[in-house]
């Protein structure tokens, strides 16, 4: 018994040792955001040889931090409300009627899934942006994100209503609750657990896409922080230490959203899995 | 089934499917549809003067050999990185769900650079390869470290592999740890009893258990690398001389930069077959034999 409380400790510290080996990239990063470039090239192990903030300074000038984090927030809060609200609904009418039409949309909502994104992106282009002339809008975006994750969130929703009791649903009808009513007003407060890990992931998976959105979003006012990260780092060649600042600027955001939900994110990569 | 009832259920069904499912068939299913009629002409995108022209782009896709060059290192690339990032997870896992302390820590550490989007880690990785171990390397006198491996060809496909590792690991060990915390602990213990080895133990009573999270994360691993395009464009962009050019990064180089895009799309197509025909084979073959639960 005690070799084997030995053995784990002995097996903690390894494991701790291969995370710290693991985050190096992020140490080393963070590290020469403070330093000019010259000390950088110099040494990028070296510790600061004083902390200054001028790299950030001259980061968020150059990608335009703040517009790329406006539209970078607002196209995330706007694709995933309109997600969840639509995907609720769906998924909660697939569980509750049984119809055949509804049992094939709901297979084909899944199917689509294995179908990777450069198949439907050259036509996705084609329309929005050329068709229709819908580039550089918002609301596009917005339009085109909300949908990717359609049924993603519908397979999840609808597992989770699956196990709601329909007696609830009965007993709401017989006190003269209609089908809408009883969908806002008792279904839709129980859904809260699964309703953070959806949002949760699809928020995540909104903020980070860069393919998507930079063929939708082509000039400087309408990027988003990936398409600005991005924009940064192959326009200036010469001076690093600046454009390591704005990778780090790019993952502030996602870190502090990470340190809260956390825990939704690591449920929602399980449950998202339980579909193989 | 009278008339107003089916009148309500119409308004029902309006109201809760026909929007999310409109959205859905505006962004993926039209979008599909189109693609496929695109692949049959000679489209470039711009001019409205469009011929049918039968399947002269998927014979064209089959004789370009950079395509099919992209095509064999694509699957290098898949093979390598779905084998490194399972190993990994699973040893991981393996270890963080063995009873010891600080099981929630890790598996929030393990997961941080996926919650990154792959622009970004491509460009930290960059930094890596072009400064950092370039730098350990001159320091040291190493020869082999002192030049960037992302100047060399076959360096720079490793460097793609070894990035694409160190992310996925992390995603694939939080379905690992979620499969072996399933497998009952009164289990374990009456193998041990039996005086199994830990080796056996998790040869013989884990490892069969979770076979439906290694089907997922072999699964998971195949199609997400097939795929892999953000940390190809900021990690490598192709380069150096295309030499990286996995065949994500192809579709979107025939088709925005070359303006082929019935060509680009004929690729596309050809990729989704490969993709679902790998990833159902290997479902196919996971789970033959596969414990019933």
């Amino acid at each position: 018994m005690r070799q084997r409380q030995m053995n784990k400790r002995v097996l903690f510290v390894v494991i701790l040792f291969i995370l710290l080996l693991f985050m190096i990239p992020f140490f080393i990063l963070i590290l020469n955001t403070f330093k000019p470039t010259a000390e950088f090239t110099r040494n990028p192990f070296s510790w600061p040889a004083a902390f200054n903030l001028d790299n950030y300074r001259s980061a968020i000038d150059t990608m335009k931090f703040w517009s790329a984090f406006k539209n970078t927030a607002v196209i995330t809060v706007l694709a995933t409300v309109l997600n969840t609200l639509l995907a609720s609904m769906t998924g909660y009418f697939f569980s509750r009627k049984k119809w055949r039409i509804n049992s094939v949309l709901f297979m084909l909502l899944l199917a689509s899934m294995v179908a990777p994104f450069q198949v439907y992106m050259i036509p996705l282009v084609k329309l929005y942006g050329g068709l229709l002339g819908m580039s550089n809008r918002i609301i596009t975006v917005v339009y085109v994100a909300a949908g990717l994750n359609v049924p993603f969130a519908v397979f999840l929703y609808h597992g989770f209503v699956s196990g709601i009791p329909r007696e609830l649903d009965e007993a709401a009808e017989i006190d003269g609750c209609g089908f809408t009513r009883t969908f806002f007003e008792i279904i839709f407060p129980l859904l809260k657990p699964i309703m953070i890990t959806v949002m949760v992931f699809v928020a995540l998976a909104v903020w980070n896409d860069y393919l998507m959105t930079s063929l939708f979003m082509t000039k400087i006012e309408t990027r988003t922080l990936a398409i600005a990260a991005f924009a940064f780092l192959t326009n200036h060649t010469a001076d690093y230490s600046p454009m390591m600042a704005g990778l780090v600027l790019g993952i502030i955001p996602v870190l502090v959203f990470y340190l809260f939900g956390q825990k939704y994110i690591i449920e929602g990569v399980v449950a998202g899995s339980v579909k193989g | 089934m009278n008339a107003t009832k089916k009148i309500k259920n119409l308004r029902l069904f309006a109201l809760f499917v026909v929007p999310s499912v409109f959205i859905w068939m505006t962004v993926v299913i039209i979008p599909l549809l189109y693609g496929v009629a695109i692949t049959f002409t000679d489209w470039n995108g711009l001019s409205m003067d469009i011929h049918f022209i039968g399947i002269k782009n998927y014979i064209a896709v089959f004789r370009d050999t950079a395509f099919l060059t992209s095509m064999l290192k694509t699957v290098l690339y898949v093979f390598l990185s779905v084998l490194g990032s399972n190993l990994i997870a699973f040893l991981l896992a393996l270890a963080v769900t063995s009873g010891m302390k600080g099981q929630s820590l890790f598996r929030t550490g393990f997961f941080t650079p996926n919650i990154i989007g792959g622009i970004i880690l491509g460009y930290i990785w960059n930094f890596i390869f072009s400064y950092a171990i370039t730098g350990i390397g001159e320091r040291m006198g190493i020869e082999g470290l002192s030049t960037s491996m992302l100047t060399h060809p076959t360096k720079a496909l490793t460097a793609l592999i070894i990035v694409t590792i160190w992310q996925m690991s992390g995603y694939l060990m939080v379905i690992y740890i979620a499969g072996l915390t399933n497998v009952s602990q009164e289990l374990i213990e009456a193998a041990r009893i039996d005086g199994a080895s830990p080796w056996q133990i998790v040869r013989n009573v884990k490892f069969p258990l979770i076979r439906n999270s290694v089907t997922i994360c072999i699964f998971l691993s195949i199609t997400r690398t097939f795929m892999s395009f953000d940390l190809n464009l900021s990690l490598t962009s192709g380069g150096p001389y295309k030499s990286t050019e996995l065949i994500a990064y192809k579709i979107y180089q025939t088709a925005f930069s070359s303006m082929e895009f019935g060509k680009g799309q004929a690729q596309a197509l050809v990729l989704f077959v490969i993709v679902v025909t790998v990833s159902l084979l290997q479902v196919y073959f996971t789970r033959r034999g596969a414990v019933e639960e």
